[in-house]
């Protein structure tokens, strides 16, 4: 369902704050603490991003007329 | 009742017959839109001439070719003058070109024409809005004949760039009659299923049969979609009113189903490029801090009370030893110029000129004599020797 894609952030979403946490970390002056945070912040969203690719095959399905799914 | 019986042929030949007394079926002159035009190595031309209410089997041969004075293709509106018979074989009526001429453009393409105007005066092609289509969507709806290439061209390209994505058919039909209704009911059925991305179309066909995506009602149900919809109709070169209204235009099925689902390993990589690139960057500042923390000890332990009274007590040192050296020498140097003052002292000494006969003259008082004017005629003296003394009345002052 397209609400589920909503509810959690996006991989494209995931993608930018993965970018943006990466920024920081390339700031030299950034503290050892600040930094453990962000890479601890950065693995948690590839776990999130690992899991939005659901990595299970799906079969192609069909809508029928009285609106259920089947394989096709 | 005694029944008369024929044979397929023998019916034929009556209709070709009557076709053929028909004068005005002889020479005739037919307005129409070319579809299905094809041009026969043998020189033959076989088209069909079709209008909004029905369409003629049309043949030019090679031996009229001279009737036609331009490369007629699909679409075009022409006149065409000829006859019209029967071709016994197929049972089939057909017309006999003998000329054919332009007459302005096809009735359809007008009709084209006419309403992608109209949808674009509405501003149903407008760039704002077009929404966009998700770069990763997780399931992508397809609305299209459950049968031909189109479904199996997009089935495999999106199991080839990412077999865990969702794809739902909507199995339309695409051309002929129901086609339209077919079409809407399937793009808003998935719609209110929810998909992340829908893609509508066909495979390739005659402009015929294609029609049902230059439909009105098409169009406004893309339109009204909620869910970004992506157009794929017949080959690169058709364009229909569909593909004006649709959030993005794939040239085929196959490249709708690129744009619409994400590839698998290439998002894998950039997930271990970023995993590589966090890894290398946490180390480094690791490393930075550990650096700093040296740095900062160094620095330190020349500031603490400790490293201080250290470098004190050395100074200390320093300066006693420096000390020492310099009263020792100015010891020495002082000994040295005693010894040197003590030996000219003693050349010095009236002691030593008295060993030698000299005397030493004092008073009565004690007070040395050195004038005879402060002497007078009967006073005393002392006369010191070198060794004892003697006192002496002073009997002449010369």
């Amino acid at each position: 369902m397209s609400e589920r894609t909503e509810q959690t952030p996006g991989l494209e979403k995931l993608f930018l704050q993965l970018e943006e946490i990466i920024t920081k970390m390339e700031d030299s002056d950034i503290s050892l603490d600040d930094s453990f945070a962000l890479y601890q912040s950065g693995i948690g969203k590839l776990k999130q991003c690992n899991a939005l690719l659901d990595e299970v095959e799906k079969k192609m399905l069909v809508l029928n007329e009285d609106g259920a799914l089947e394989e096709f | 009742m005694k029944r008369n019986i024929y044979s397929v042929g023998q019916v034929n030949t009556y209709i070709k017959n009557m076709f053929a007394q028909d004068f005005m079926l002889q020479r005739i002159c037919v307005k129409g839109e070319v579809s299905n035009c094809k041009y026969h190595t043998s020189g033959h031309i076989y088209f069909t001439l079709k209008d909004a209410a029905g369409a003629i089997g049309a043949v030019m041969f090679a031996g009229n070719r001279r009737g036609l004075a331009f490369r007629m293709k699909e679409g075009d509106k022409v006149i065409v003058t000829g006859s019209i018979e029967v071709y016994e074989r197929d049972g089939k009526y057909q017309l006999y070109a003998k000329e054919i001429e332009l007459d302005g453009a096809g009735s359809l393409f007008q009709k084209f024409e006419a309403l992608k105007q109209e949808l674009a005066e509405m501003g149903m092609f407008a760039p704002e809005y077009k929404q966009p289509i998700p770069k990763y969507a997780r399931r992508v709806g397809v609305v299209t004949a459950p049968t031909g290439a189109a479904v199996q061209d997009i089935r495999n390209i999106a199991s080839r760039r990412n077999p865990y994505v969702q794809l739902i058919l909507y199995p339309a039909q695409v051309q002929g009659e129901g086609a339209v209704k077919s079409i809407v009911n399937g793009i808003r059925a998935l719609d209110a299923l929810g998909v992340d991305v829908l893609i509508v179309g066909r495979g390739g066909g005659s402009i015929e049969d294609l029609w049902a995506f230059n439909e009105e009602e098409v169009a406004r149900a893309i339109f009204e979609c909620r869910t970004p919809v992506i157009s794929a109709v017949g080959h690169e070169t058709d364009t229909t009113i569909a593909d004006f209204v649709a959030d993005l235009r794939a040239p085929t099925p196959s490249a709708a189903a690129e744009m619409a689902v994400f590839d698998y390993f290439t998002v894998k990589e950039q997930l271990s490029v970023y995993r590589r690139r966090m890894e290398l960057l946490l180390r480094r500042n690791v490393e930075q801090a550990r650096m700093r923390l040296a740095n900062y000890r160094t620095k330190l332990s020349y500031v603490s009370p400790a490293g201080r009274l250290r470098e004190n007590r050395s100074y200390a040192a320093e300066l006693e030893e420096k000390l020492k050296d310099h009263m020792e020498k100015t010891i020495l140097e002082k000994k040295h110029r005693l010894a040197l003052l003590s030996g000219r002292l003693e050349g010095l000494s009236p002691a030593r000129k008295l060993s030698q006969g000299y005397a030493w003259v004092s008073d009565e008082t004690g007070k040395a004599v050195t004038d005879a004017a402060d002497v007078t005629v009967g006073d005393t003296l002392s006369i010191h020797l070198w060794k004892g003394s003697l006192k002496a009345a002073v009997t002449e002052i010369v």
